[in-house]
């Protein structure tokens, strides 16, 4: 990223822009249109594709994995906002590509796992029928994931206060000699020595860092997706397990192709911004006006959500 | 704004499960008009073909089609029949008669058959007519969907009349700009207020419904 000249960032955020305001002016039903009729012929090419693998056709092992990423490339095309969420994320904070990128791809692969844990306890220790099982996903699983994050939510909350008191009085103490220290302005810089002190809650933040969101993902990711439960279902009634679990892994890289590009045009519009418009300190408040402009908007969205949830 | 990470990160991972699924079924349909013999509106017999995964799943439930060539035994045959017909008492069938556009009162499924073909299930069911209706003088229109959406019906096979030499019916599919337009408004709206769409996924069937217009020569 380091590497582009400003014409080329003029471009990139010219093109992504292009094609936010292509989703956003009736794109985006377009999209869902397109994807709604793909996923009719997906099903179908599953389900054939599954019929000839039990007959004894081998090459339509590589027919089920096309179909099974095209299932999931298509799911989250469809209607939802998820995507959105990505973006604003992703153009809202300073988050490197490949943080953001495991978070999307861990996301769906934890869906992947759950259905198959889901259906292989159901079927062999259980003897659940199908509807049982996808009742168990809607009805056990959807409010033990809710059940999770609310954990998650006190661990980090816990966590985050432990740092809050316990840094800043350490970094104080530990750092100088107390009596000749000079008051502390706001935003905790140090007058006389000019670093910071106490940490601001962007620091806390990213302390809580990679690990707290993939617990988080992880506890998300514990509701499976329907798609998948049909497939293992149908794999496990079929005696295709290991077909039925290749495919749906294949499904989540599927889902996860999505979410990973829209990251990669999130990350590419704000590197390729902050290119364009240079290192003035008009730039950098026109760069935090985005800023905060993308986060609210995304905020916004999501707090009513994760109210709801918690 | 890294305040927000972590209720952003929350958010982002919650991505996955909340793009919309649906729909989950695909159902051709075709509608046959029946007439009595004074050539007045007796009844509609409802033809569905469900696709091939939903097909898939049904008969790996009742364990039909165990050597998968496509085909079953009449015992089979038998034992698919009716799988479809063990509708809720709030179920209104998908299927919506109206006669100048006041609803029709339609019969609990009769007559139902199950075949399989090709890896597809087709099943058809009669629903009867409270009050026998005169086509001639009144506008017909039949309406297929799923409110919910689960199941989408598309009216794209042929529809036929018996016993009424001078009726056709004619289907029209719905508007897909107009439809997945609305959808998208509903499930901004849904997620504004804080559901999960997956759950509660907004009651948008109506927008999808293909229709089948009865038309007869005065």
């Amino acid at each position: 990223m380091r590497t582009i000249t400003r014409p080329v960032a003029f471009g990139a955020v010219a093109l992504v822009l292009a094609f936010g305001i292509w989703l956003w002016t009736g794109g985006m039903d377009e999209l869902a249109r397109w994807a709604a009729a793909a996923q009719r012929d997906v099903q179908n090419g599953m389900a054939r594709s599954l019929r000839a693998l039990r007959a004894g056709d081998p090459a339509a092992l590589t027919t089920l994995m096309s179909v099974c990423f095209a299932y999931g490339f298509f799911h989250a095309v469809g209607p939802g906002h998820g995507k959105m969420l990505v973006g604003g994320y992703g153009v809202a904070e300073k988050v490197p590509l490949g943080r953001l990128s495991i978070v999307a791809l861990a996301g769906s692969l934890m869906q992947a796992v759950s259905a198959i844990v889901l259906v292989a306890t159901g079927v062999w220790l259980l003897g659940l029928t199908r509807a049982q099982m996808t009742d168990a996903g809607d009805y056990w699983l959807a409010p033990a994931s809710l059940a999770a994050i609310a954990l998650v939510g006190v661990w980090l909350a816990i966590r985050g206060m432990h740092r809050l008191l316990g840094a800043s009085q350490r970094a104080h103490f530990q750092a100088h000699d107390y009596d000749g220290h000079a008051p502390i302005s706001d935003g905790g810089v140090c007058e006389t020595c000019g670093h910071v002190h106490a940490p601001d809650p962007g620091e806390v933040a990213q302390a809580a860092g990679l690990r707290a969101t993939l617990a988080l993902i992880l506890a998300i990711g514990i509701r499976p997706c329907t798609g998948a439960l049909f497939l293992l279902i149908l794999g496990w009634g079929m005696d295709l397990q290991m077909a039925a679990i290749a495919g749906a892994f294949t499904m989540a890289l599927g889902t996860a192709s999505v979410t990973l590009a829209v990251a990669g045009g999130a990350v590419l519009f704000r590197e390729s911004l902050a290119r364009a418009i240079g290192d003035g300190q008009g730039a950098a408040r026109l760069a935090s006006v985005i800023e905060i402009l993308a986060g609210l908007g995304v905020t916004v969205l999501s707090v009513g959500l994760l109210l709801r949830l918690l | 704004m890294r305040m927000f990470a972590f209720p952003l990160a929350a958010l982002l991972a919650l991505f996955p499960a909340q793009s919309g699924a649906h729909p989950h079924i695909f159902v051709d349909t075709s509608i046959q008009f029946l007439f009595d013999s004074d050539e007045q509106l007796a009844g509609v017999r409802i033809i569905w073909i469900y696709d091939e995964l939903y097909s898939l799943l049904i008969t790996e439930d009742l364990g039909l089609d165990q050597d998968f060539d496509g085909q079953l035994t009449s015992d089979e045959v038998e034992k698919l029949s009716g799988f479809d017909m063990n509708w809720d008492e709030g179920f209104a069938g998908d299927v919506r008669g109206f006669s100048n556009e006041q609803a029709l009162d339609l019969s609990r499924p009769v007559e139902w058959s199950a075949t399989f073909e090709e890896g597809k299930i087709i099943t058809t069911h009669v629903r009867a007519l409270a009050e026998r209706v005169d086509p001639r003088d009144t506008e017909l229109v039949f309406r297929i969907y799923d409110p919910t959406f689960y199941t989408a019906y598309s009216a794209t096979e042929i529809h036929l009349v018996e016993g009424a030499p001078d009726c056709f019916a004619e289907a029209k599919r719905f508007d897909p700009e107009i439809a997945y337009a609305y959808l998208e408004d509903r499930l901004d709206e849904a997620e504004a207020a804080g559901m999960d769409v997956e759950m509660n996924f907004p009651a948008v069937g109506a927008i999808f419904a293909d229709e089948v217009r009865l038309i007869c020569a005065p």
